[in-house]
């Protein structure tokens, strides 16, 4: 249902936005954000419960909450300069979009690196 | 008298005792309490162990599952990041931490296998030390003195050669493999040339090492055969001719000790191999299990997850399985190096 609902108001927002943008760029900009924000506060949920799932799964098979910990950061730091970096695109600010991918890849790297020395620990004890 | 009944009785009581401390603690859960006088009805002493086999394969098989799910559970992660932001922005940075993560998960449990087959390999080496000369001893003394001391060092030579390859150069090995993996899903595959490379060259390396273990018993086992029926001839046509009067009835006797040395060299042999399998059964089952748990994981995040995922697990499978494979080649020379001896003519 929540789906349902989402994807109504998602095409609600595209009509309004396309109507108006001619006559109020602006404002059709801030439609255009709302309704990605009222997306994105939709998925909060069920992309909650399929985390929680993942950790008791997780949990269940003994893997590192370190671990999982660190991917979801990543994934959501990806999802997230995505939004943004598309936000920005579609107000025309091509360069600062960039900037945000930029800025999503090495913040997703950083993310990361407690996973690569995880990685190069689990090695070195190997060799 | 009495100072020589006590040194009997010393002997024949602390001897068994000092026999039963060479074996390896690690193969007492399979092996239970059989001990070597237990191997004269081996049918009992197989249907005990066998139970206990069957017993402690719940446990491998649960925990190489579980290391299978973590490991899946990081390749659908990987995926949601990938399929979530489209491949576009953070996607690299997604698959790259979904990597790192399948290879952060499977690192503990590729420890714990690379460490308890180090370790197998290192209690195969110190019963070996303790078993193949207490075995070619009671093989001298049943009549093949060439064959057994031929088969001894050949068989010493060859173990620490298959030993010392797999410790030094087989394990560490299978860590790099791991490792090359790892950078080549995270690289594209560029890497990928690499990893057959190493594959292959583990391949070889295992399959070259029993091979020649093999041939080089077999062959020594050939050569001394003659020599040993001459040495006995020869020492009881010795025995019969040199010794006067009682020359025939020595000669007579000798045979009978040869017998009970051969009754002695088959247990001790015997009970050997019993050993070698209860040390190596739970961590090359486990080493199977995890190997095969991987593969099924490799195959089921076919469905979610890219081709770099998908390799990379199975990539982490082969390479147990080629540390499965070096341990079982180790214990299987000890195997193979003991039966040379119980199948020593006499």
């Amino acid at each position: 249902m929540a789906a349902v609902r989402a994807i109504a108001v998602s095409l609600v927002a595209a009509a309004l936005a396309v109507t108006i943008r001619r006559d109020n760029p602006v404002f059709a900009l801030m439609i255009a954000v709302s309704a990605a924000l009222f997306l994105m506060w939709t998925a909060i949920e069920p992309l909650r419960e399929l985390t929680d799932e993942l950790f008791t799964l997780a949990q269940e098979a003994n893997l590192q909450a370190g671990v999982i910990t660190s991917v979801l950061k990543c994934v959501a730091i990806g999802i997230l300069a995505r939004f943004g970096s598309d936000i920005l695109r579609d107000s025309g600010m091509s360069a600062a979009s960039s900037s945000v991918e930029v800025l999503g890849v090495a913040a997703g790297l950083w993310s990361a690196l407690p996973l690569l020395r995880m990685c190069l620990e689990a090695i070195r004890s190997g060799l | 008298m009495k100072k020589i009944i006590v040194l009997f009785l010393l002997c024949f009581f602390l001897t068994p005792q000092a026999y039963a401390e060479e074996v390896p603690d690690s193969a007492r859960p399979i092996l239970g309490d059989i001990e070597s006088g237990d191997v004269l009805d081996p049918a009992a002493a197989l249907r005990s162990m066998g139970q206990r086999m069957l017993d402690g394969l719940t446990e491998p098989l649960a925990q190489a599952m579980k290391n299978a799910s973590a490991v899946l559970i990081c390749a659908v992660l990987a995926s949601l990041g990938d399929v979530l932001s489209l491949g576009k922005t953070g996607s690299g940075a997604a698959r790259l931490a979904g990597v790192l993560g399948i290879t952060a998960a499977a690192g503990s449990g590729i420890g714990g296998i690379i460490g308890s087959l180090a370790a197998l390999i290192s209690d195969i080496r110190a019963y070996s030390a303790a078993l193949l000369p207490t075995v070619a001893s009671a093989a001298a003394a049943s009549g093949a003195p060439a064959s057994a001391s031929a088969n001894l060092a050949m068989a010493t030579l060859c173990m620490n050669a298959v030993l010392a390859a797999a410790e030094k150069f087989i394990i560490p090995l299978v860590t790099v493999m791991v490792a090359v993996a790892t950078a080549s899903a995270a690289f594209d595959g560029a890497l990928r040339g690499v990893f057959d490379m190493l594959s292959r060259i583990a391949r070889w390396l295992v399959i070259g090492l029993s091979t020649a273990f093999t041939a080089a018993i077999g062959v020594t086992k050939v050569i001394s055969a003659a020599a040993d029926e001459a040495a006995v001839k020869a020492a009881r046509a010795a025995l019969t001719t040199l010794v006067p009067v009682v020359g025939r009835t020595i000669s007579d006797a000798s045979e009978a000790v040869a017998g009970s040395f051969a009754i002695v060299k088959n247990t001790s042999g015997v009970f050997g191999i019993l050993v070698v399998i209860a040390l190596a059964y739970t961590p090359i089952v486990s080493a199977a299990a995890n190997y095969l748990g991987y593969k099924i994981a490799s195959s089921l995040a076919q469905i979610v997850a890219g081709q770099e995922i998908t390799r990379l697990i199975s990539d982490i499978g082969t390479a147990i399985g080629y540390a499965a494979a070096t341990a079982a080649v180790s214990a299987l020379a000890l195997f193979i190096g003991v039966a040379g001896f119980i199948g020593t003519v006499t």
